[in-house]
């Protein structure tokens, strides 16, 4: 965690003169620094919470590093597509910005999570501004909404460009919000970014990460559904997540690439998948395929993936009596350690059940013989 | 021969510590380099407190110098149980410290102090957790904190930040 200046310049040890009286107030020995770091770690409403204990603690929470505007459960039934009312919105939209005008210093995390579109641009715009102007680490846009998306502004990155704040992005989700490749280009080159997602844009068509100066670490792209192409060369990427409609994909110099997550509709024809993984990811230790059809997974027959260690696999409950093709699987990928299968219903996770099945270390017994 | 040094609590009890146990300290670390730390080195930590920072000092130490000595092969099951290992010496760790509050927050200005981030970092989230999902009665109990504020002032502060006392 970055170092706060000092709040106030006390000698904490002062007072550690009468450290026999635990009567005393407990916390009213720690200095400012060190409560806004433990009052960082609460939620906001927990945090805010904190002015009313004291006088001393009335504004301490208004330092907090931690902004996340999470609306709790209602959340949960916009995605279930329950809207909610302007006025719903409108407050939501109001404790953003109140929460902000009264807060100090600068941010590590910045998380706006609720059902707001393009009607709300101009605030989502400023809340952009003003996390970036307080030196934000992470950066999340969530945005759940049926009408209009909101369009991150073009002309943002012109302004952006000229603050110092922009130096300190690490980490950037857009979740539900129009973008272009040359607006994130913009991201990956003049921020020191590590991680990027974006998830439902549907002006991003075409992105770019190539460049042996951009130090991203993590990349993840779904359900862009006019995504074309995606070209990566990027010498310190180690993850990548992609789930989309069929794309070009052009990958090289990804020595550090050992984590992939590939996923897509039904329709993906046999042979478009695994050989392409395969050709560019021969490094791969950990893959999870987010596929249902099952003709990807026979794609296994034709070629293997020889250091991959860890695979997770999507089973739908309609296909789990046919996992015979799991054997040409484990036959292709001689070091495996673990395979994950993934029950899905056709529509949802079955209550986020994972079935785990730890497979022996060495060596794998050959499936062939034993079925 | 491991280098020792000899740490001097305020209230003058002597601990021998290893170079690289105590080195963890970036203070300290810095009243080495800069030659200061000839003899006892002085700290303003009692000697109560200065135990339990040896000891997460220690229990840190093992943990790297073993990591450095492994080899691949069977590192990651290694790793696995190492991790368990750490786990249940941190859950110890914390539940002593809550059982003592007055430890737990002299270890904090200690950990401040020597510039320890990890433990302070660890002993942040865990009077976090101790004080997340309390109502500010409660944790005023919790941390003998003194309401100064009158009733109106109170609930003043109550109205104004409205959407942090709904459930």
């Amino acid at each position: 965690m970055m170092k706060r200046p000092r709040l106030i310049s006390a000698n904490p040890y002062e007072k550690d003169v009468k450290q026999d009286e635990n009567l005393g107030d407990l916390v009213g020995r720690l200095p400012d620094d060190i409560l806004v770091n433990i009052i960082s770690r609460l939620t906001l409403k927990e945090a805010a919470r904190t002015s009313v204990l004291s006088s001393r603690w009335k504004y301490l929470w208004t330092f907090t590093s931690s902004l996340k505007f999470d609306p709790g459960r209602s959340i949960l039934r916009y995605t279930l597509g329950m809207n909610p009312s302007e006025e719903e919105r409108s407050k939501y939209i109001n404790w953003v910005n109140k929460v902000l005008e009264s807060h100090r210093g600068s941010i590590n995390e910045f998380k706006v999570i609720f059902d707001l579109g393009d009607a709300h641009a101009s605030s989502i715009t400023n809340w952009i501004y003003t996390a970036i102007s307080k030196r934000v680490q992470s950066l999340a846009l969530y945005f759940i909404h049926l009408g209009p998306t909101y369009t991150f502004p073009q002309e943002c990155c012109n302004i952006l460009k000229n603050q110092c704040g922009i130096k300190s992005l690490r980490y950037l989700c857009f979740y539900g919000v129009n973008v272009t490749g040359e607006i994130l280009e913009f991201f990956i080159y003049n921020c020191p970014l590590d991680g990027l997602y974006v998830v439902w844009s549907s002006t991003l068509s075409s992105l770019k990460v190539v460049g042996s100066s951009t130090q991203l670490k993590y990349l993840g792209i779904n359900y862009c559904r006019n995504l074309k192409e995606v070209k990566i060369s990027a010498p310190n990427l180690l993850f990548f997540d992609y789930t989309g409609p069929k794309i070009k994909l052009h990958v090289e110099n990804v020595p550090q690439l050992f984590d992939v997550t590939i996923g897509g509709s039904d329709r993906v024809e046999p042979g478009q998948v695994i050989s392409p993984i395969v050709s560019y990811f021969p490094q791969l230790k950990n893959l999870d395929l987010r596929f249902y059809a099952d003709e990807v997974y026979k794609q296994f027959k034709n070629c293997g993936l020889p250091k991959l260690r860890h695979l997770t696999l999507q089973v739908l409950p309609c296909t789990h009596k046919r996992l015979f093709w799991l054997a040409s699987i484990l036959n292709k990928c001689p070091i495996l350690e673990k395979l994950t299968l993934k029950l899905h219903s056709q529509f949802f996770v079955v209550g986020g059940r994972v079935i785990q099945h730890k497979i022996c270390r060495f060596p794998l017994p050959n499936p062939q013989s034993s079925s | 021969m491991a280098i020792m040094y000899a740490l001097k609590s305020s209230d003058n009890e002597i601990f021998e510590v290893e170079q690289k146990v105590i080195e963890q300290s970036e203070t300290i670390k810095k009243m080495i380099e800069d030659g200061a730390a000839t003899g006892e080195i002085p700290l303003q930590v009692s000697s109560k407190t200065l135990a339990k920072v040896l000891e997460w000092c220690k229990q840190r130490q093992h943990k790297t110098v073993e990591n450095e000595n492994d080899d691949n092969k069977g590192k990651r099951k290694k790793e696995r149980d190492e991790d368990d290992d750490i786990k249940e010496w941190e859950n110890k760790f914390s539940d002593e410290l809550k059982a003592d509050k007055d430890v737990l927050f002299d270890l904090l200005l200690a950990s401040n102090y020597l510039d320890l981030p990890a433990l302070l970092s660890f002993l942040c989230q865990l009077v976090a957790d101790m004080v997340a999902g309390k109502m500010p009665e409660e944790i005023r109990r919790m941390f003998n904190i003194e309401n100064d504020f009158t009733p109106e002032e109170e609930k003043a502060i109550t109205a104004e930040h409205g959407w942090a006392f709904q459930p």
